[in-house]
């Protein structure tokens, strides 16, 4: 029976999570939606330091970044966004 | 109003590739380079190592520099941070925002938003405000009464 | 287990998309998100090789950096709202009032 390796199939999963909530960050148009995408980038790297023994950092970057930095800039987009007045136009971003 | 997330696509061709050859460059250090199996910690308790590494204490389990220093120093750097948002998020005395017309140093401020920013000033010097020409007296008017304030 | 030299590509590899956002983008949020990428790409190359070389530096660093990517947004944000209620704006390019 060929032992099947759940860690490396982990670390796909993940990291293919990682760079494309990455990747939507910085490419997607409303500011909004690259802050939710950050909060995935952040839980899965997240993910990334418990699969490296590190269980502290990963509950620190947990508490630090999600519970604190995310909702820093949750709350900085509902400062600063205008509503776009024509969906179909492209806000400025 | 929700709305699909629609993607910005541009031409960043410039950008782009400036990304893409930084990568590749990584890329290939990191995989022609060449690692012994990885150490790992064993069964050592992390979390209380890295407690007694964080405070320069003997005791933990695993390797580790001491960072009281590095500690210490983040400490301050933390408190000046603190100290940075809560100057670029306060009210002035008088219900004004920082920064509505009394920051903006360019030629078309009005007098009055310059005599706003000489008596915002912390020093609250009146040749603070040489340089802004006719509001210099009411400037130097209400830099005086920062100073009564403050005393 | 995982080699080592896989998490240093997915740690590069997330580091070059921040940097490419800050090179593509001008708002200044989308700056913030991207600068806490590349902090990210950091934090997951210290607490790589501190998995690969059993020592326990790397994690204590990885915490400082944490720390100090907090004061930063902290700060940023700040100068964020500052840059909005002068400008009307959060375009980076239209801050230009210390350049003639």
């Amino acid at each position: 029976m060929v032992a099947i390796p759940y860690e490396a199939i982990a670390f796909g999963v993940f990291a293919l999570i990682t760079v494309a909530s990455s990747f939507g960050v910085v490419l997607v148009e409303d500011v909004w939606h690259a802050s939710l995408l950050l909060g995935v980038a952040l839980l899965s790297v997240a993910i990334h330091y418990l699969m490296l023994r590190a269980e502290f950092i990963a509950v620190m970057q947990v508490l630090v970044y999600v519970g604190g930095v995310l909702i820093l800039i949750t709350f900085a987009v509902m400062l600063v966004r205008q509503a776009p007045d024509d969906p179909d136009e492209p806000e400025v971003a | 109003m929700t709305t699909r997330p629609r993607l910005k696509l541009g031409s960043h061709l410039v950008p782009g590739l400036v990304a893409l050859a930084l990568f590749v460059v990584l890329a290939a250090v990191f995989l022609t380079a060449s690692f012994e199996n990885a150490q790992g910690f064993g069964g050592a308790p992390i979390t209380a190592s890295i407690g007694y590494a964080m405070f320069d204490l003997a005791g933990g389990e695993v390797p580790s520099d001491g960072f009281l220093i590095a500690f210490e120093i983040i400490d301050l750097v933390l408190i000046a941070a603190l100290a940075a948002a809560v100057m670029l998020a306060r009210r002035e005395s008088d219900g004004k925002l920082v920064g509505v017309e009394s920051i903006r140093t360019d030629g078309g401020r009005s007098a009055d938003s310059a005599a706003d920013y000489a008596g915002s000033a912390d020093d609250a010097d009146a040749d603070a405000d040489t340089d802004t020409g006719v509001s210099s007296k009411e400037g130097a008017i209400s830099a005086d009464e920062k100073v009564g304030e403050a005393n | 287990m995982v080699a080592v030299q896989y998490y240093l590509l997915l740690s590069a590899a997330i580091f070059c998309i921040g940097l490419f956002g800050i090179l593509t983008r001008r708002n200044a949020l989308f700056f913030l998100m991207s600068v806490e990428l590349m902090l990210n790409a950091a934090n997951i190359n210290l607490v790589a090789f501190s998995f690969q070389y059993g020592n326990l530096t790397g994690q204590v660093f990885s915490l400082f950096i944490t720390a100090l990517a907090a004061a930063e947004v902290a700060v940023g944000i700040g100068i964020v709202l500052v840059l909005y209620r002068n400008f009307g704006d959060v375009d980076v390019t239209k801050a230009t009032t210390l350049r003639w």
